[in-house]
């Protein structure tokens, strides 16, 4: 589903040219439950950046579901991000002042659908959370758990294709934590292919396979084993 | 659009204080606008008085020298008033001849002494000079074919006839050893402005005696029209209708007199170069005010792009495209300035009615003010929400996600 071959990402500092990714390639097929391990600096965010096309690669491939990503437009871009891909981000990223449902049919704006479609399918995506009756409670009204869960909601509403997410329990208490990893685990028995960037071991060890980044590069790129054993 | 709906909802405070900034604004104008308008009409009013379409056509005796051997006389015969009338001047709807008195004559009612303006007309002289009769009757054709001694009076004459305790119509006016008995009263008219200016001599108006030409002829033993008041068929045609005349006058009288027209054209025109002036000065008063309140749209999208910043780089994240997140924007900016200049529209309106009220002016409503009103608060709305929403969607998303 998703291929990347020899993608390089770097940033012109000054008149430095300074490397952030090198020659990345790997493949993720859909389904699976991915974790990008690496400590701050090593390039996993722009990895995850990449690979939900908020950034573009400096050079390589990067075929998604076989289209050729580096030679779309950004409109091309957003209409993917529309329709395929789902969004979780360490800080939530919520809208304060609008409710938990306004909050998650964000994307369905962009489609056009009406606002009645909208609400139900925004509910149906709370639902899946477990935050159906919080559907009127604004971002500052909720534990950071459950914005957490609303933002989860935001990115399932479109019923996307992947779900990528940036340290989505680094701001979150452990108890919280959990709750996040089981929707993940959830998702990811319902066939969600999903990335989840972290540093923390024990949110990789939820995943099916951790990749490891350093430098730019990648480390190493496993499989684990049974996990549910890790995590008890 | 309900995208910007809901977030110019959410800074009241701020989005309070630009949308009164464009109200102002759009009432400055509104009441400039209101105000000039007021004036316009109010002397435009006063310029109807004579007759808008006025034309007074005699003798030019500028060019008059006896030592050259010039002709006497005023040139205007009552036979050619009676040709013009007949068969002339097809740009002419209506004409009256005007006789002054060769010599001052006593005017006086019982023992009152009266110094009115006395002047021999034709039937036709209240509808050109846009007279209307309060009281009694106008002139008739027998009236003057007749030279019936018989006079219409200005209700500043009336006034003295009824503080001497006499009912003007059917009184005796003696002019000399002739009595005129006064069968009608014209209606006041107002040129308190163009009077204060000095444009036209304050005995006037009110306080005319107005008597068959004819009549007056025959007191005086004088066969001649001292002046032409003529009406054009309309505005435009005046100076048409003058250059007729005098050519006609000048071929009937071999050329022996030359003629000067006077028409209200000049005037009009000097009172829209008045108005022009000062509406423009007001005007441009007021356009300062709804620039600085399109600058504090301005101002106020530019810091809530920056707050919004994360919210971009979602709404991005999201699906939105450039051109979505450029249009919430102008569309945000857009709605501030309408809602403003809705406010400024009833607020203007408010004053407008509240000042003519004050002053007399006559309130005119104007639908297309209202119009450009609204027409200019959305249009610099979408001028003031361009910049801001240009740089809002120039922001990459990942920075835009970034932003602290």
């Amino acid at each position: 589903m998703i291929s990347l071959q020899d993608v390089c990402k770097s940033y012109a500092l000054n008149s430095d040219v300074v490397p952030i990714l090198k020659n990345i390639s790997l493949d993720i097929k859909a389904g699976e439950y991915v974790a990008i391990v690496g400590p701050s600096g090593s390039g996993k965010s722009t990895l995850l950046h990449i690979l939900g096309m908020l950034d573009r690669a400096s050079s390589g491939q990067y075929h998604f579901f076989g289209k050729d990503i580096r030679a779309c437009s950004d409109d091309e871009l957003a209409e993917m991000r529309r329709y395929s891909i789902g969004f979780v981000f360490q800080m939530f990223n919520l809208m304060p002042r609008v409710s938990a449902w306004e909050n998650a049919e964000l994307s369905l704006i962009y489609q056009g659908l009406t606002k009645k479609r909208r609400k139900a399918m925004a509910m149906e995506a709370l639902e899946n959370v477990g935050l159906a009756d919080y559907a009127n409670y604004k971002p500052s009204q909720m534990s950071g758990g459950m914005q957490q869960r609303v933002a989860i909601a935001r990115a399932l509403v479109s019923n996307p294709d992947v779900v990528f997410a940036d340290e989505p329990t680094g701001s979150l208490d452990s108890k919280s934590g959990q709750d996040v990893l089981e929707i993940f685990k959830r998702l990811h028995s319902m066939d969600k292919t999903i990335v989840v960037i972290t540093h923390d071991e024990k949110v990789a060890q939820h995943a099916d396979r951790v990749i490891g980044i350093r430098d730019g590069e990648i480390e190493y790129d496993r499989y684990t084993e049974d996990n549910t054993a890790l995590t008890a | 659009m309900e995208q910007a709906l809901a977030s110019a909802m959410r800074n009241k405070a701020r989005t309070f204080a630009s949308i009164v900034g464009v109200a102002i604004g759009i009432c400055a104008v509104m009441a400039v606008s209101a105000i000039s308008k007021g004036g316009y009409y109010h002397i435009l009013g006063e310029l109807k008085t004579f007759g808008l379409n006025s034309i007074w056509v005699h003798r030019d005796f500028s060019k008059f020298d006896p030592g050259k051997g010039d002709p006497a006389g005023t040139g205007i015969e009552n036979s050619d008033y009676l040709a013009i009338n007949e068969h002339c001047c097809p740009s002419i709807s209506r004409i009256s001849p005007v006789v002054h008195p060769p010599r001052d004559s006593t005017i006086r009612f019982g023992q009152t002494y009266l110094k009115p303006s006395l002047q021999g007309v034709g039937v036709d002289y209240l509808g050109v000079s846009n007279d209307h009769i309060a009281q009694g009757r106008g002139f008739i054709e027998h009236d003057i074919i007749s030279a019936k001694q018989i006079a219409i009076i200005g209700p500043q004459i009336k006034q003295e006839l009824l503080s001497a305790g006499v009912e003007p119509i059917g009184a005796h006016i003696r002019v000399g050893e002739y009595r005129y008995t006064i069968v009608g009263v014209v209606e006041e008219k107002s040129r308190s402005f163009l009077e204060s200016i000095g444009s036209v001599s304050k005995t006037g108006v009110n306080n005319r005696i107005l008597v068959p030409y004819t009549a007056l002829q025959k007191q005086f033993s004088i066969y001649e029209i001292n002046m032409l008041h003529v009406e054009s068929k309309q505005l435009e045609l005046a100076q048409k209708a003058a250059d007729e005349i005098t050519a006609f006058l000048g071929a009937r009288h071999s050329y022996k007199y030359p003629y000067v027209s006077r028409t209200m054209q000049k005037y009009i025109h000097t009172t829209d170069n008045i108005v022009g002036t000062v509406s423009i000065i007001g005007i441009v008063g007021a356009a300062m005010s709804l620039i600085v309140s399109i600058m504090g749209i301005i101002n106020v999208m530019i810091t809530s792009v920056l707050e919004r910043t994360r919210e971009i780089g979602l709404r991005q994240a999201v699906g939105a495209r450039k051109k979505d997140i450029l249009v919430q924007f102008i569309f945000e900016a857009m709605l501030m300035s309408f809602i403003g200049g809705v406010l400024g529209l009833f607020f203007g309106l408010i004053i407008s009615v509240i000042l003519s009220k004050i002053t007399g002016l006559p309130l005119v409503p104007s639908s297309s003010v209202i119009a450009l009103a609204i027409a200019v608060s959305i249009g610099l709305g979408v001028l003031a929400g361009l910049y801001p929403a240009l740089r809002a969607s120039k922001i990459p998303p990942v920075e835009a996600l970034r932003y602290e």
